[in-house]
């Protein structure tokens, strides 16, 4: 039986929060990533996360591709031995300014 | 000591609420976005990064062009300063190319809890949640981040554009589509995905030698895409939908030696989804 469930309800009798049926995403990390070579990248790992699932998000504050200017994302997740880790790469060669990515990790409440 | 702590598992053995995790509250809608631009940019109020997430144009058909479809994503999202952040969307419409965007997209902000803890939200009896160091992390009067359906997270890739480099041409472009089967419809939902943003590709297309200057002219043809999100049914696609127009370009003497497509190489981007009726 599910006895541990947390539910909220305006005044109105609408349903806000069910803590049964919801996935939330639980902040880890925000960090800024420097630019690399396309093709190559780099990895963070998680181990105080390990067994647990990961979300992660990569943004850039510029314009992501231009005339001339390329500022390619990617950003993947893998579970190596059972850690947490992301692999992200954003290039962003030609861009008049330089900038830096930015990274946001989260835990989904879900484990692998 | 942290005595006002909660722990909530679900059925599915997934953490709801967790004690010393900060979760996202809802910070409010923006749009319907519509009218005849490009490039749309947004001003939303957040403290700290927020989490945007756009609706899809789902079914969105006007102007397509068999291969061209309409498709949008974030292209990038800035500090104005004062909490203040410009969210520019990107996209294009079918055959019509980037000038005329009219799709009713939204987008709907998220920031982390304990920098937008909003006022007045004593509405109803309700639970809280603080971690050791005293932060907000969950308050059941307000409306958090909650992921629609099983399928929280899930990665797509974005491939290299087409066409090669040997003109094999256009129509093979369809071949390149990313296309994410979710096990719900995608009508009334919004997604939080990275983009490729727009992307630019030579083909050579012929070449000839000019007597009166005595050297080779080599002769290109150059495409622009932008990476788009469009759905239809339970199926999330990212595609390249053409920018409309084509340029063209000539080397003399000798050809591009190297064209550069390191940067069109597959990339990987995660993806949630959220469900707009939670969140109105």
């Amino acid at each position: 039986m599910d006895a541990y469930v947390l539910q909220s309800w305006r005044q109105n009798g609408e349903l806000i929060f069910d803590s049964y049926m919801d996935h939330v995403l639980f902040f880890i990390e925000e960090r800024a990533v420097a630019p690399a070579s396309v093709g190559g990248g780099v990895s963070f790992s998680y181990p105080e996360h390990t067994g647990r699932k990961i979300s992660a998000f990569l943004t850039s504050p510029y314009q992501t591709g231009d005339l001339d200017a390329w500022a390619v994302q990617s950003c993947r997740v893998s579970y190596p031995g059972g850690v947490p880790t992301v692999t992200v790469f954003f290039d962003n060669v030609g861009h008049p300014q330089k900038c830096d990515g930015l990274l946001r990790v989260f835990w989904t409440g879900a484990t692998q | 000591m942290s005595s006002y702590g909660m722990e909530f598992m679900n059925g599915s053995n997934i953490f709801t609420i967790d004690e010393s995790s900060r979760t996202f509250v809802y910070l409010g809608k923006y749009g319907p976005l519509a009218g005849a631009t490009a490039v749309r940019d947004v001003d939303v109020t957040c403290v700290g990064f927020p989490l945007v997430f756009m609706s899809v144009p789902y079914n969105f058909t006007a102007g397509d062009n068999g291969a061209n479809r309409t498709g949008l994503f974030v292209r990038r999202i800035r500090p104005l300063g004062g909490n203040l952040w410009r969210v520019s969307i990107g996209g294009c419409n079918g055959s019509e190319g980037l000038s005329n965007i009219s799709i009713g997209t939204e987008l709907r902000v998220f920031g982390l809890l304990d920098l937008n803890f909003p006022t007045g939200s004593g509405e109803l009896v309700g639970a809280w949640a603080w971690d050791a160091s005293g932060r907000l992390t969950f308050d059941s009067g307000l409306r958090m981040l909650r992921l629609a359906g099983n399928t929280y997270d899930t990665e797509i890739e974005l491939h290299r554009l087409a066409p090669s480099l040997d003109g094999a041409g256009l129509g093979s472009y369809t071949a390149f589509d990313t296309s994410v089967a979710l096990p719900f419809d995608l009508s009334g939902k919004s997604i939080c995905a990275g983009g490729r943003g727009r992307i630019y590709g030579y083909e050579q297309i012929g070449e000839y030698y000019d007597p009166g200057a005595g050297y080779n002219v080599y002769q290109y043809r150059t495409w622009g895409w932008v990476n788009g999100y469009w759905a239809s049914g339970s199926t999330l696609y990212a595609r390249k939908v053409t920018e409309g127009g084509e340029g063209y370009l000539e080397t003399y003497g000798t050809p591009i030696s190297t064209i550069d497509i390191s940067n069109l190489n597959t990339v990987y981007t995660r993806l949630s989804v959220i469900d707009n009726s939670q969140f109105p």
